[in-house]
C-alpha cells in the first residue's frame, strides 16, 4: 500500500460504523488504524484541503468538455 | 458474437467517491477479470488495486495541451486490443463510465460492431450526488443538462421552468485543461446569458459533489448577479432551480377530458 491514509478513507468510505467512529474521534480512529502521528494530526485538525490532495480525490482531468457534432 | 474464449469488455464506473460508491455487481466483475484498464483518481486507482493485482492507469495518456481527441483515441484502442487479445477486461471510469466520457462508448460501438461482447454497467454520477446532496428532484420541474461551454456557444433554448444543471463551469472555453486558472470571464458571460430568463436576484447554487468520506460537498446559495465572483474548480456545476410549474396547457387537458381541479384532484387526493 502506497498511502495508508488513503487506504483509511477508502476503507472508511465503504464502513458506515468507522466513519461513524471517525466523526466522534477522528484522532483516536486514526490512531487505532495505524497512520503515522503526522497523518493523525491532519485528521485532529480536519485539514480536508491536505487530506483530499492527498488522495487526489477530485477527478477533473478526466472530465471531458465535449465540443463534438 | 464471437466465442466465449474471445476477450469481452464490460465498462464500469467507480462512483465519486473514493470507493464506497461503486456497486456490487462492478466489484465482482472487477475481481474475476483478467485485467482492469483505468481512468480515475489516484486513491480510486489504489482502491481497484486492492480489488485486482492488475490494473492498468492509462491516466498518463493524458497530457497537457495536448489534443483530448487524441487521448481518446489511444485510451479507446488500448481497450480494443486488449479484448482482440482475448481477456476478459473491465474498463473503469470516474463517476458513471458513460456521462462526460468518451473512449467508453467508443469501445463498445467498436468491439460490437466487430462481434465482441462488450457492454456498460451503470455507476454513481455526479448528478446522482447533486440530487441526493441538495435535495431537489429532476423529474419535478423537469430539468435541462448542458455543459457550460456547449451552452454558451451554441443557441439553445432556455426553459426557465425547469431546473438547470450546468456542469464545468470553471472550464468555460478551457481547452487547455488547466486545472489552476485564476481568471474566469467564461462567467460573466454565462451570468449574461442567463439574465435573459431569470432575474438578478433569482437563487442559484454552486456545488461540487463531496469525494472523500469525512469531507461535506460544496453548496453555495448565492443570487444569479453574483455568479461573476465565483472561484470555482473544474469540476463545480452550477444548478438554478426552477422559476415554477409552467401554465396548464388546456387544449390537451380538454383533449384528455380533464380539468386543472380534476388533474390536482387526481394528484394529491
Amino acid at each position: 500500500m502506497k498511502d495508508l491514509l488513503v487506504r483509511f478513507l477508502i476503507t472508511m468510505d465503504k464502513d458506515a460504523k468507522l466513519k461513524q467512529q471517525y466523526l466522534k474521534d477522528p484522532e483516536g480512529t486514526a490512531k487505532a488504524f495505524g497512520l503515522s502521528d503526522e497523518d493523525v494530526q491532519l485528521c485532529a485538525k480536519n485539514d480536508v484541503n491536505a487530506i483530499k490532495g492527498r488522495c487526489e480525490a477530485e477527478g477533473a482531468d478526466n472530465l471531458e468538455i465535449s465540443h463534438s457534432k | 458474437m464471437k466465442t466465449e474464449s474471445t476477450g469481452s469488455l464490460v465498462v464500469v464506473g467507480t462512483g465519486i467517491t473514493v470507493s464506497g460508491q461503486m456497486t456490487l455487481i462492478t466489484e465482482s466483475l472487477l475481481k474475476t477479470a483478467d485485467i482492469v484498464l483505468s481512468v480515475v483518481t489516484e486513491s480510486a486507482l489504489i482502491n481497484l488495486q486492492m480489488i485486482n493485482s492488475n490494473v492498468v492507469c492509462l491516466r498518463n495518456l493524458y497530457e497537457q495541451g495536448k489534443s483530448r481527441a487524441l487521448t481518446y483515441q489511444k485510451m479507446t484502442q488500448r481497450i480494443v486490443d486488449e479484448v482482440k487479445s482475448g481477456k476478459k477486461v473491465v474498463a473503469a471510469f470516474y463517476g458513471h463510465p458513460g456521462v462526460f466520457v468518451n473512449p467508453s462508448h467508443v469501445a463498445i460501438k467498436q468491439l460490437k460492431s466487430e462481434g465482441y461482447s462488450a457492454e456498460m454497467l451503470p455507476g454513481i454520477s455526479a448528478e446522482d450526488c447533486l440530487v441526493a446532496d441538495l435535495g431537489l428532484d429532476p423529474s419535478h420541474y423537469g430539468c435541462q443538462s448542458y455543459e457550460a461551454t456547449q451552452f454558451l456557444l451554441r443557441q439553445y433554448t432556455l426553459d426557465p421552468h425547469m431546473m438547470q444543471i450546468i456542469w464545468q463551469i470553471g472550464s468555460i472555453a478551457d481547452f487547455t485543461h488547466n486545472k489552476h486558472r485564476t481568471s474566469h470571464p467564461g462567467l460573466t458571460l454565462l451570468r449574461d446569458e442567463l439574465l435573459k430568463y431569470f432575474s438578478p436576484s433569482h437563487k442559484i447554487i454552486i456545488y461540487e459533489a463531496s469525494t472523500i468520506p469525512i469531507a461535506a460537498p460544496r453548496i453555495e446559495y448565492l443570487e444569479l448577479r453574483d455568479l461573476a465572483a465565483v472561484i470555482p474548480k473544474p469540476i463545480t456545476t452550477m444548478v438554478i432551480p426552477s422559476k415554477g410549474l409552467p401554465e396548464f396547457d388546456m387544449k390537451t387537458m380538454t383533449k384528455l377530458k380533464l380539468t386543472p381541479a380534476i388533474f390536482e384532484q387526481q394528484l394529491f387526493g
